[in-house]
């Protein structure tokens, strides 16, 4: 560990930094501190759900786009389908010449409670279950978070180390939209998209790992998670830029303590909950239990790999459902049968009363880049003219 | 002289001989100011910053100054000599013309009119010649330097008393003679004026309104203030008591930093910034905002060290301390907070000090020095070190011949020679590169350990980096080492006073002013290399301010070795 | 007085050459321009035009930028449509938008920055867009001090002063036309001319400093005699431009009334929309031939551009998100409506360009800066905005270049644009976008 002194006069604590060329040249300067366990910071430069695309995971074709989103909403409760085309056609036309979007009122409120219409993304329930279609196949990304491995019938299995029961019920559920389409090293679509949209206005997630000896196996080390305060910053490239320096978020909620172990060079943890804040473009709270995590950290300083758990599955439906039209316009995504989808994929926690599980197993890849972090508190210097 | 004539000939031969030369330049410390002749009169186009800071100083902060404006020329190192070669060409007066129209409406308009303009017309739809003469003349004597003559104020008020009649207003009009006034060549050019010098019989001094100029474009670079005016109309600029009293005053004031900061930003040449193009491919963190925040990091840093804390000049190049942004942070990887939680990007500035023995400390390890001075994807030991030598120590290094290879130099992944070194080594195999090379290369390779971006690397290609070499005589193995031997070498110090000088009298000093030269050496080394007690001492000095008769104008040779220009050595 | 009324081009260059006045950058004289008789007949360049150019949804990354930098770039795939005119046309790859931590106000963040040099803080801060800035120069003493148009039909354009008020656009070309070349329409070759009074007041200034040059020239040494001289060319220069300025305008031969044309519907099928445009591109370039004009403003599409083909909803903002990709990013469903757009900008150019004015033609007296308003719209991204100039300026800009400067702000096109225009911006933007650097390789 290495500590870096901010002209003392002005700042009075501690910084944490990483360890890079930095890092060794603090270290042969503070020589005295070179006993203590070595931090390496990151913050995370994208964040998206563990696809593994296969051919056979859509025997019955993909969701349908657009068009036939609306089409089906609205013949699968009761408009003759020339209607139906009548009503899509008048109804893109004004919105596309800037008419707004009352033209799309049988769509999105065709709920049906009480002999009322009602908007379908509050009260998807109110709509007959259109048919999302799902993902079958054998292989998927991210870990056996239940424990119960080949036992587990609805589980996946791990395309590279042949794992049996990979719990990652969230790629079923997507699996078969257009949008989420890819196998590493691809990226998905939309998670890309929602990525770009928040990663320069939320504040940055900040990760850190402890270690006595990162080059020894089996090596103690410990994870920090936590929310930064400030945002990241992009390079020339556009990629978020490294070696920026993030102020800690005190929030308790954003912060997440746990031991890993280093296993094959692989840093590897089990922990109970993981739980930090979100957006409101992407999930508001990323609230993990039964966490796994892999990291790898990479000679280059950057690291990268997965985090696994269940979320509450309300709020993936929230994601999207929050503006509701504009996922059935520009997602591919029915909203009534995402919901119905997510309610019936869902494969933890259960409610005491109904027996619907209220959350669903999911896997995220996380990229990180080498970053600084201080305490909230720290002082500002007053910058002298 | 021997030396200009050695220099003449464009060998390195002669770069030698000027190293040593320089050696007992600084040896004799002289207690009174030795005689001098003086120089050449001369006539200089404002800067744009000069220009600038002159009309913000005049009408106030809250204009917008927009404007484009001719580029500059460099010669004998500095913008501030060139400045006395150029002229104004016809696109160049174009843009004269069109900012001085843009500033003109804004001086007259509703918002400035009040407070700018110190009289209200009789009709505003008509001339005024009483108002506009008040006006005009008020105006015309900052902008002008002096007061106007009788003629010009009369020209000036005749064209707004006709333009207010052909646009129908009087503000209109009194504006189209204020923007004649900033396209003039009275307002675009300062001239040096003499007159005999009282108390050197036989000899020429500068006006007192010269004086003026002279010193004010020196410590503020803009022209005089309305008190600096009225000392040299009152004839007091002209006593001891009046000069120092005045040059007290200037360095007292805020406007001393501005100063400053525009005679470092013509010594380190940081007006290059503007050309510096990084190849983002290799350099993705060295963005337009980083080049903007890195040329800001020097002057703070200079700012802080010479004026603030008043220290020793040669410390400039081992100073821990500095001043960062959470962009620069980035590229020289140390942690700079933002102040702003909400706001990452390049605003907040915030003290830095990098720990002992760092070798990030100190100027030439800043991105102004180390990334202004290196190809857009790789690192130059050569431009380093020959920059080094020529900005900082003031010495010429010829150009290199057009008919050269430089493959094996560019080759950065090169199979075989896997460093910097390595190949810069390989290129000296060709003889006729390597008189020069041994030069300037080994100063160079000393900050090998920052690439092209100005980023900390320990390693080129997996190669552990070797920073050892050699500066006058003196070895060194990394770039602190390098610092501590720039800051110890005489010339550094005796380079800056050569500047300082030549940037105050828009040439380099002449023959007949070496001993004052030298004089000024001696004081710096007494006077603790403070940049505060040079200028005083330049400012308060009799031989800033004379001017050689004009029988030995011609014939002289600049005797200074530092400020050679590129021209004399072709 | 002594006033250099013969300068020729040789002269000047061997004053500079020979004499010890050192000169930096040669001086743009009316006598170094093209003087065939034709774009400068009676001595006077024809006035230089501006227009801005948006459509929606960018260019896909790959699909457009040049894989040569500087001049004799290829063209290919979604600027396919260009060639034709490549040579006339400057394209820019690798410049960015900066966020400065504001979100991305999808589809309108990108044209703030290239439009106004920033992001607003909301409609009170909005900055004056480029069109504006240039048209309070050049366009003051045009019958229409811009003209806005929109090919969807809509009263939105991207036109806008300091704090946010946008000029409508004119939504059918038919208007267009009858607000042009309608009963008020005087032909420009018939009408009396009235000399501008504030042209008049600056040239009585000009020779106000002309009339001291004895007594400033008196007493100085040769050299700075010759470099005084120098400004007093350069000054005389001056004098001559604003002379012509004053004397009736050179005819504008190339001046007609256009077809009035028939209005293709308004909304949101890409057929009409391009219909509509290629009219809009005739109407004003028959509006600059006959100097109703010098700036205007073409809006083909929204930044969230809905345009799509007839009788389906997937419009081509749906297609951006809903489209699947392969790996580069490619979409081609995206890709189709991407060419299209550029065919408009064809369009546009093809109806300047056919405007001839002896041997050259409209275009080459005319600066088009074609914008939109996202890198790869399906992300949103704001890293390589594909932006595209047209036109030399009346000799100001050089074409037929790519410029590639990653990472750069996209302002320094911007920048550029003012420049060329003979706008005194040193330079242009707020936060991240502000740049001072415009594009010297391209600037004349």
């Amino acid at each position: 560990m290495a500590a870096w002194k901010i002209n003392q006069d002005f700042h009075g604590g501690l910084v944490r930094c990483l360890a890079t060329s930095v890092a060794a040249v603090a270290i042969a300067v503070l020589s005295s501190q070179a006993a203590r366990a070595e931090t390496r910071d990151f913050a995370f430069s994208l964040f998206y759900p563990a696809t593994y695309t296969q051919p056979d995971n859509c025997p019955q074709g993909a969701n349908p786009r657009t068009h036939d989103i609306y089409k089906n909403a609205l013949v699968t409760t009761g408009t003759p389908p020339d209607e139906a085309e009548r009503i899509i056609e008048t109804a893109v036309s004004a919105s596309g010449s800037g008419g707004g979007n009352a033209g799309f009122k049988p769509i999105t409120e065709r709920g049906k409670f009480n002999g009322q219409a009602v908007n379908a993304y509050a009260n998807p329930l109110t709509v007959p279950d259109p048919g999302f279609k799902t993902a079958v196949g054998r292989y998927a990304l991210g870990f056996n978070l239940d424990g119960r491995g080949a036992a587990d019938a609805g589980a996946f299995e791990h395309p590279e180390t042949h794992e049996k029961g990979i719990d990652n019920q969230l790629f079923r559920v997507y699996g078969c939209l257009a949008n989420y389409q890819a196998t590493p090293p691809a990226q998905p679509n939309y998670p890309l998209e929602t990525w770009e949209m928040v990663a320069g206005t939320m504040p940055a997630w900040l990760l850190s790992v402890s270690a006595e000896d990162f080059s020894k196996d089996g090596s103690e080390v410990t994870i920090t998670i936590d929310r930064a305060l400030n945002r990241l910053l992009r390079d020339g490239k556009g990629h978020p830029r490294s070696h920026a320096t993030f102020r800690v978020d005190h929030d308790p909620r954003s912060h997440n303590v746990f031991k890993g172990k280093i296993e094959n060079g692989v840093i590897k943890a089990s922990v109970p909950k993981v739980y930090f804040m979100g957006d409101q473009f992407f999930i508001p709270d990323f609230d993990f239990t039964q966490v796994k995590l892999e990291l790898k950290l990479e000679d280059s300083g950057h690291s990268h790999g997965t985090l696994g758990g269940y979320l509450p599955w309300i709020g993936i439906y929230y994601q999207h459902g929050a503006n509701g039209l504009n996922a059935e316009t520009f997602r591919g995504m029915d909203m009534v049968g995402l919901y119905r989808a997510l309610m019936r994929t869902a494969d933890a926690d259960p409610d005491p009363a109904t027996g619907q599980n209220r959350r669903i197993s999911t896997a995220w890849f996380m990229e990180l880049v080498p970053a600084f972090t201080i305490p909230a508190e720290q002082a500002n210097a007053n910058v002298p003219k | 002289m021997l030396l200009s004539k050695k220099l003449l000939s464009g060998i390195c031969g002669g770069l030698a001989a000027a190293l040593l030369a320089t050696e007992f330049a600084g040896a004799a410390l002289a207690a009174s100011e030795p005689e001098s002749t003086g120089g050449n009169l001369i006539v200089r186009r404002l800067s744009a910053d000069q220009y600038t800071a002159t009309l913000l100083s005049v009408f106030g902060q809250d204009l917008d100054l927009g404007g484009r404006f001719e580029p500059d020329l460099r010669e004998s190192g500095l913008l501030a000599v060139g400045a006395s070669r150029v002229s104004v060409t016809s696109t160049g007066l174009e843009r004269y013309e069109a900012t001085a129209r843009a500033i003109a409406e804004q001086v007259v308009d509703e918002h400035h009119r009040a407070t700018l303009v110190p009289c209200t017309p009789a009709n505003a739809r008509a001339a005024d010649d009483t108002c506009a003469s008040a006006f005009l003349s008020n105006v015309g004597r900052l902008l002008y330097r002096r007061s106007l003559t009788p003629d010009e104020l009369a020209v000036q008020v005749r064209v707004a008393h006709t333009s207010a009649g052909t646009v129908k207003s009087f503000y209109d009009g009194l504006s189209i003679s204020l923007a004649m006034m900033l396209t003039s060549p009275q307002f675009l050019f300062y001239r040096d004026v003499a007159e005999p010098d009282p108390g050197n019989k036989g000899g020429l001094r500068l006006t007192a309104h010269s004086k003026a100029s002279r010193l004010s474009f020196l410590l503020w670079n803009a022209g005089p203030d309305k008190e600096l005016i009225a000392a040299a109309e009152s004839g007091v600029l002209h006593t001891p008591k009046g000069l120092n009293r005045q040059v007290e005053r200037m360095m007292s004031s805020p406007r001393l930093e501005t100063g400053v900061r525009a005679f470092f930003s013509d010594m380190l040449q940081l007006d290059n910034f503007s050309l510096l193009t990084k190849d983002t491919a290799i350099y993705p963190k060295f963005t337009i905002d980083v080049a903007r925040d890195a040329r800001e990091q020097t002057l703070r840093t200079v700012v802080d060290h010479l004026l603030l804390r008043d220290a020793d000049y040669r410390q400039l190049f081992t100073t821990p301390n500095t001043f960062l942004t959470p962009l620069l942070g980035t590229v020289y990887e140390v942690p700079v907070a933002p102040v702003d939680e909400l706001d990452s990007s390049s605003a907040g500035w915030q003290p830095f000090s990098f720990p002992a023995g760092d070798p990030r400390a100190g100027f030439l390890a800043q991105a102004s020095f180390v990334a202004l001075h290196s190809h857009p994807g790789r690192s130059s030991p050569t431009l380093r070190g020959k920059a080094l030598r020529e900005i900082l120590l003031c010495q010429t290094v010829p150009d290199p011949p057009a008919n050269v290879d430089f493959t094996i130099v560019q080759d950065t992944k090169h199979a075989t020679y896997k460093t910097a070194r390595d190949r810069v080594t390989a290129h000296l195999l060709n003889p006729v590169c390597a008189g020069c090379h041994k030069l300037i290369d080994p100063m160079g390779l000393g900050l090998e350990n920052f690439d092209s971006s100005g980023a900390y690397r320990a390693t080129e290609n997996g190669v552990k980096i070797d920073a050892s070499g050699e500066i006058n005589g003196t070895k060194f193995t990394n770039a602190a080492e390098l610092a501590r031997a720039v800051s110890a070498t005489p010339q550094t110090a005796s380079c800056l006073v050569n500047r300082v000088y030549a940037y105050g009298a828009g040439r380099p000093a002449v023959q007949g002013e070496a001993d004052f030269i030298k004089h000024l050496e001696s004081s710096f080394a007494g006077d603790g290399y403070r940049l505060t007690a040079l200028l005083r001492r330049i400012a308060t000095s009799k031989a800033f301010y004379r001017v050689a008769a004009p029988e030995t104008r011609k014939a002289e040779l600049p005797t200074q070795l530092a400020s050679q220009s590129q021209e004399t050595v072709k | 007085m002594i006033i250099n009324r013969q300068t020729t081009r040789r002269r000047i260059l061997r004053g500079m050459l020979g004499g010890t006045a050192v000169t930096v950058g040669l001086p743009l004289l009316n006598i170094f321009l093209n003087t065939n008789g034709n774009a400068f007949a009676n001595g006077t360049a024809l006035p230089t035009c501006f227009g801005t150019f948006f459509y929606g949804l960018g260019l896909t990354p790959g699909q457009w930028e040049p894989k040569i930098v500087g001049p004799n770039y290829e063209v290919h795939s979604e600027l396919e449509a260009l060639k034709a005119f490549k040579n006339k046309v400057n394209v820019y790859s690798g410049l960015k938008c900066y966020l400065d931590g504001h979100s991305n106000q999808v589809h309108s963040t990108g044209v703030q920055v290239t439009v106004t040099g920033g992001i607003s803080r909301g409609r009170a801060d909005t900055k004056s867009s480029i069109d504006t800035i240039i048209a309070d120069v050049v366009g003051t003493r045009t019958r229409f001090r811009s003209l806005e148009v929109n090919s969807m039909g809509r009263s939105q354009s991207n036109s806008r002063r300091e704090g946010g008020t946008a000029n409508p656009a004119e939504t059918a070309p038919g208007a267009l036309y009858t607000r042009i070349f309608g009963p008020e329409f005087v032909d420009p070759n018939s009408a009396n001319f009235t000399p501008d009074p504030q042209t008049i007041a600056r040239r009585s200034a000009l020779s106000g400093i002309t009339e001291q040059r004895q007594a400033l020239i008196t007493d100085l040494g040769a050299d700075d005699r010759t470099r005084l001289d120098q400004y007093f060319t350069s000054l005389r220069e001056l004098e001559q431009q604003l002379e012509l300025a004053l004397q009736k305008p050179a005819p504008m031969a190339s001046c007609s009334m256009p077809d009035k044309g028939e209005d293709a519907p308004a909304g949101t099928v890409v057929e009409d929309v391009m219909a509509n445009n290629a009219l809009f591109s005739r109407l004003l370039a028959h509006a600059l031939a006959c100097g109703q004009t010098q700036v205007f403003n073409s809006v083909l599409t929204d930044g969230a551009s809905n345009i799509r083909k007839a009788g389906s909803a997937d419009t081509h903002h749906v297609l951006t998100h809903e489209e699947g990709s392969d790996e580069s990013g490619y979409q081609s469903g995206v890709s189709w409506f991407n060419r299209r757009n550029i065919e408009s900008l064809a369009a546009l150019i093809a109806a300047l360009d056919a405007v001839r004015e002896g041997d050259r033609t409209l275009l080459d007296r005319s600066l088009i800066y074609a914008v939109t308003d996202t890198g790869l719209a399906k992300v949103h991204s704001l890293e390589n905005m594909p932006l595209i100039t047209v036109g030399s300026a009346n000799g100001r800009m050089k074409t037929g270049i790519h410029v590639h400067a990653q990472g750069d702000p996209a302002t320094r096109v911007g920048l550029t644009v003012q420049q060329a225009m003979g706008i005194a911006s040193a330079a242009w933007g707020t936060e991240s976008n502000a740049t001072s650097k415009a594009i010297s390789e391209v600037l004349a």
